[in-house]
């Protein structure tokens, strides 16, 4: 039972992490173009913020949102007795 | 872990061997810029430095040669998370993203952001949603997952159908643009470049599978970011003075909005996705580079931009590689740096576009009045440039430059005036894309035909040679299919990647998210929802595109994954809801691929089969 118990705690987590991760992805490729135009009055590195967050801004942030997530994954698979080593 | 100790382990010393590589690419450039200086032909030059990077991959792949079926189809699991990432990164970057969307950010700058970010943001989402349970449960190809979750060969084998056409599209689309270049730069036909080209792709999935093909790519990766950054970065320490031109194009932004004000680029109202998307022919560059939505609508941007991520999700050719991390943790890591190698590209790509914009303009204003550079003849005679006396005045002025999209990356080093080799070593960098983009495509297609439609249809235990040996056979008929049809067919490659991108993202997204995510989920379902994704898709295609129906909505043929995804879910979740829940033994695979502890299920079964043919064997 308390088997059963910590494998839906591990389904739920993992489908937490997944949610804010799709969520996150969702917010820079789908609202970030949206308000472009307003970004662009903000200047970073001299270039525009908007046209910034589609040339490198996003793609940057997408490595460290994978990154995280694998790490945040990891530790509850150690939590949860789900890690691959045992 | 149990099969683990017959295989070797990661082996130590990959590190040194890609340092040997690019120092042997990097001495060749070194050495035919001094021949070049001393007054050799340029057509020896061209020759050299575009057939001997050949040769090499060609004997990584000779070396990378195996018999194992292990080796074949997942590289014995041992390629680690960076080496993973550096072969994900180039099978996403190509022919495409090396030539077409270099020129398309050069031609309608921001607008084209569409394509690079959905390439990016589809490698992040499969990252979450596929790749560790493709991991977990082993198998071979996407077919063969579907085959092993439903424990059936008949969905396997519909897979494999549906999968055919999108990733042939993708693969005919880097094979005629790597066939265009190199009979630019070599002396031979369009056509024999077709074969050749065919030959080796063919010839390097054949070798070792997805063994010489995770390799190869990995000298591949440095070869054509080698010869993306050199040239680009000699420029910006040039211009800026700084060699590093990710940083520095920002500087150039003021100067280059007022080269663009004097030759008269407006921020033009949106146009249909078809006119505003760069074609084949030269045409001029007069959308601001840093305008967003001057040439697409924000409505066709943010479509387009979802047809490329979820069909970068879902595309085999890169799902495939999920199989040979050494564990489901390192599975995880492999996109992460995958976006880490993609996204270097991806920020210097604007970064080449914008330089050339800007050398281009300046040379142009810096000519006498009325007067062409010199380097516009040579780039009109191969095809890259032209100019049209638009307003009848009898003069060239910059806003009568059209240039051709596929030819801005390679228009660099003739515009800045450097010596010819560099201009061959981009392409030859071009070259190498579109052979790493095409020998991932072919494994992909070659083993589906092999696997899963021969083997999987006709034996239902096949022995590990005729897998060999159909999966084989499958990559010689791709490659000889697909350069029979880029020899045959003239097509554009854009619109071709935009529809594979919109085929992939419906036939597999719905059934493949569903079926690892929802446990309800049954075989009639995953059918229903490849089929309906397929066929709206391709049906909307033929529709709106040959058969000159109403397109809905407004929305391109470019943009079908838009109806497509979703009926794909639809009818996945409805025909489930229609018919018997999955059987317990079904529901078992589905709870057990989502569990990252225990053994991969492909290599248990391995295991198990083996022991018992130990057993049943009287000696």
């Amino acid at each position: 039972m308390a088997e059963d118990q910590q494998r839906i705690h591990h389904r739920l987590w993992t489908l937490a992490i997944a949610a804010t991760f799709l969520a996150a992805v969702a917010i820079l490729i789908f609202v970030v173009p949206l308000v472009v135009g307003e970004l662009n009055t903000y200047f970073l590195f001299g270039i525009p913020v908007g046209f910034y967050m589609a040339a490198q801004g996003t793609v940057i942030i997408f490595a460290i949102l994978v990154f995280w997530a694998a790490g945040q994954q990891e530790v509850l698979d150690r939590k949860l007795g789900a890690a691959e080593d045992n | 872990m149990t099969l683990q100790h017959q295989y070797r382990p990661i082996n130590p010393r990959l590190g040194t061997h890609y340092a040997v590589f690019a120092s042997t690419i990097a001495s060749l450039v070194l050495i035919l810029a001094m021949l070049e200086q001393l007054g050799t032909r340029k057509l020896w030059l061209s020759h050299i430095m575009i057939i001997s990077p050949m040769i090499l991959y060609a004997g990584v792949a000779i070396m990378t040669r195996t018999l194992n079926v292990h080796e074949f189809f997942s590289a014995g699991r041992r390629v680690p998370a960076v080496f993973g990432g550096l072969s994900l990164a180039v099978t996403a970057i190509g022919g495409v993203g090396f030539f077409a969307l270099t020129g398309c950010l050069y031609l309608i700058g921001y607008d084209a952001f569409a394509l690079a970010l959905g390439w990016a943001a589809g490698f992040a989402v499969c990252a979450i949603l596929f790749t560790p349970f493709l991991r977990k449960s082993g198998a071979y190809t996407l077919p063969g997952f579907f085959r092993q979750r439903f424990d059936s060969r008949v969905i396997g084998a519909v897979a494999a159908l549906l999968l055919l056409p999108p990733v042939l599209m993708l693969l005919a689309a880097e094979i005629r643009i790597g066939a265009f270049v190199t009979s630019l730069f070599v002396s031979i036909s369009f056509e024999l470049a077709v074969v050749i080209g065919a030959t080796l792709v063919a010839a390097i999935a054949v070798l070792g599978g997805m063994r010489s093909v995770s390799w190869t790519q990995c000298v591949l990766y440095i070869v054509i970011i080698g010869t993306f950054l050199v040239p680009v970065t000699i420029l910006s320490l040039e211009v800026t003075n700084l060699p590093l031109p990710q940083l520095t194009y920002g500087g150039l932004f003021e100067r280059l909005s007022a080269q663009e004000l004097s030759i008269g680029a407006t921020q033009a109202g949106p146009v249909t996705i078809e006119a505003a998307l760069p074609g084949e022919r030269p045409e001029p560059a007069l959308k601001p580079f840093m305008a967003p939505f001057g040439a697409l609508s924000q409505s066709d941007f943010i479509l387009l931009l979802f047809c490329f991520t979820a069909g970068t999700a879902a595309m085999p050719s890169l799902l495939m590689r999920s199989g040979t991390a050494p564990s489901v943790f390192e599975s995880r890591r492999v996109i992460g740096w995958g976006i880490i190698f993609f996204g270097l590209f991806l920020i210097s790509a604007p970064a080449y576009a914008a330089f050339t914009k800007f050398i281009t303009l300046q040379q142009i204003a810096s000519a006498l009045p009325g007067q062409m550079p010199d380097w516009i003849a040579g780039l009109r005679d191969a095809g890259l440039a032209d100019f049209s006396d638009r307003n009848g005045d009898g003069k060239f002025d910059a806003s009568e430059m059209l240039v051709s999209r596929d030819g801005v990356t390679l228009a660099l080093p003739i515009i800045a005036g450097y010596p010819f080799i560099f201009a061959v070593m981009v392409a030859a960098g071009g070259i190498s894309a579109t052979l790493a983009a095409s020998i991932a495509h072919a494994l992909a297609a070659g083993t589906a035909i092999g696997e899963d439609l021969i083997c999987g249809l006709v034996y239902r235990s096949p022995t590990a040679a005729k897998r060999l040996l159909f999966s084989r056979l499958g990559i010689i008929a791709t490659g000889a299919g697909v350069a029979w049809l880029v020899a045959v067919v003239d097509f554009d490659i854009l619109p071709s990647v935009a529809w594979a991108m919109s085929l992939a993202a419906s036939t597999f997204l719905p059934g493949l998210s569903l079926s690892i995510w929802w446990p309800r989920f049954n075989i009639w379902g995953l059918l229903a929802a490849m089929i309906a994704g397929f066929g709206v898709t391709a049906g909307y295609i033929f529709l709106t595109k040959f058969s000159g129906s109403e397109p809905w909505f407004g929305l391109s043929h470019l943009l079908a994954a838009t109806f497509g995804v979703p009926a794909g879910f639809a009818a996945g979740v409805g025909v489930t809801y229609l018919t018997p829940e999955p059987k317990p033994a079904v529901r078992a695979i589905g709870d057990e691929i989502r569990d990252p502890s225990g053994e991969t299920i492909y290599d248990r079964v391995v295991r198990l089969s083996i022991a018992a043919d130990a057993a049943s064997d009287p000696n």
